[in-house]
């Protein structure tokens, strides 16, 4: 399936509206969308190696490195080299980060009575028009 | 390995009370402090006080090579997870691996009792499995010896562990901790598993760090040969881990 430029302009205008977004949980958060991914999903993954927790999120280790330094310099990870291994890094949830975390979770009930209506269907076609998009892109790469 | 008690470590384990974990101990040498004789082995009043408070905040396992029965005795409140006889008894279950288990303890045991040790070895009967014990023998290293020879002549062969001057006899099919603990983290649905043990028995939970993930591995004595991450430096420091893991869990309440 080939993507039309109509397409391919709604989703740049959904990036945007996600780059905003990322934006004001910033600033009202304290968090950005990426940051509170990753502490949720640390909750469950204590001493995770980076490895594990960019495949529990789902992106590329690389893509980690910035924003988990942010949060080691916020105080809400903490980040140790693993003891029967020193070239691995372990990564845990601080008690600081989970208190943030809660009160992230507490604003953000509110933001997600907000998208309530967005329809499910609607997510999955961005979910996989982004999936197509990115595919592509790392196909070019390769050539 | 790391220590235990230092910052880094501790931020580690208290990051395990913000997620569903189960806290297992092994028993001997562990929650209670070796002694001469393995039956006088007890916990302290202290230490199963603290026990009984951390089952109020997680699920506890006690994960014991002893036989239940005799585990029983030895403590007076109920652990979320009882795991004998290295995981061939789990709580009161009755698995048809048991009576395969107690038909080859009965002949090795045939064959034990009619050799001649010294007199401070002493053979203890889990029912499941034997363990003969050399910690009283004046002479260790030759009696060791005698018992590692005659294993081999056994029938059905045996699985052997070696603990702190004990020679453990368990049945070839028997799980070990490690399938033990696996088998728990099925049972008890908990996403995270604290272990502590000491000797080389645990070494096979230890190792499930590397495979399988989702488990905090704690040595009692430092080893540098241990698969485990961290350690304290003695069984009397199971107070103040006890202690610590507490005091998270209260610190977390509102």
């Amino acid at each position: 399936m080939s993507i039309h430029e109509s397409e391919l302009l709604s989703l740049f205008r959904i990036g945007i509206s996600i780059h905003n977004f990322n934006k004001i949980t910033e600033r009202e958060l304290g968090l950005s969308l990426v940051q509170w991914c990753l502490l949720t999903k640390l909750i469950d993954m204590p001493a995770a190696s980076a490895f594990a927790l960019a495949k529990g999120v789902g992106v590329h280790p690389s893509t980690l490195t910035q924003s988990l330094k942010r949060l080691e310099k916020k105080g809400f990870v903490h980040v140790a080299d693993d003891p029967r291994d020193c070239r691995r890094k372990m990564i845990s949830l601080t008690r600081t980060g989970q208190e943030a975390l809660q009160t992230a979770e507490e604003k953000m009930s509110t933001w997600k009575m907000n998208f309530s209506g967005v329809k499910k269907e609607l997510v999955l076609i961005q979910e996989y028009l982004a999936n197509q998009i990115s595919d592509s892109l790392e196909a070019e790469e390769g050539e | 390995m790391m220590p235990l008690f230092s910052k880094g470590s501790m931020i580690v384990l208290e990051s395990l009370s913000f997620t569903q974990t189960l806290y297992a101990f092994d028993y001997d040498g562990t929650l209670a402090r070796i002694v001469q004789k393995p039956d006088d082995a007890y916990l302290t009043k202290t230490t199963e006080t603290l026990l009984k408070e951390l089952s109020k905040y997680a699920p506890v396992a006690i994960v014991s090579g002893r036989g239940i029965a005799d585990m029983k005795k030895r403590i007076h409140f109920q652990p979320q997870f009882l795991v004998c006889n290295r995981g061939l008894e789990v709580s009161d279950e009755v698995t048809p691996a048991l009576d395969q288990a107690l038909d080859d303890c009965n002949r090795w045991k045939t064959a034990l009792n009619a050799i001649k040790f010294s007199s401070g070895v002493e053979l203890e009967d889990k029912v499941y499995s034997l363990a003969i014990h050399y910690r009283r023998s004046r002479s260790k290293k030759e009696d060791l010896k005698k018992i590692k020879e005659l294993v081999p002549d056994l029938v059905p062969a045996p699985r052997v562990v070696y603990g702190k001057s004990v020679v453990n006899l368990v049945p070839a099919q028997s799980p070990h901790k490690g399938t033990a603990v696996l088998d728990l983290i099925q049972r008890s649905q908990m996403k995270h598993i604290f272990y502590i043990g000491d000797d080389d028995s645990d070494e096979d939970v230890f190792s499930l760090d590397y495979n399988v993930g989702q488990i905090m591995t704690v040595r009692v004595g430092q080893k540098r040969s241990s698969l485990a991450k961290y350690f304290i430096k003695h069984q009397s420091e199971i107070n103040q881990v006890l202690k610590s893991i507490i005091q998270f869990y209260k610190r977390g309440q509102p």
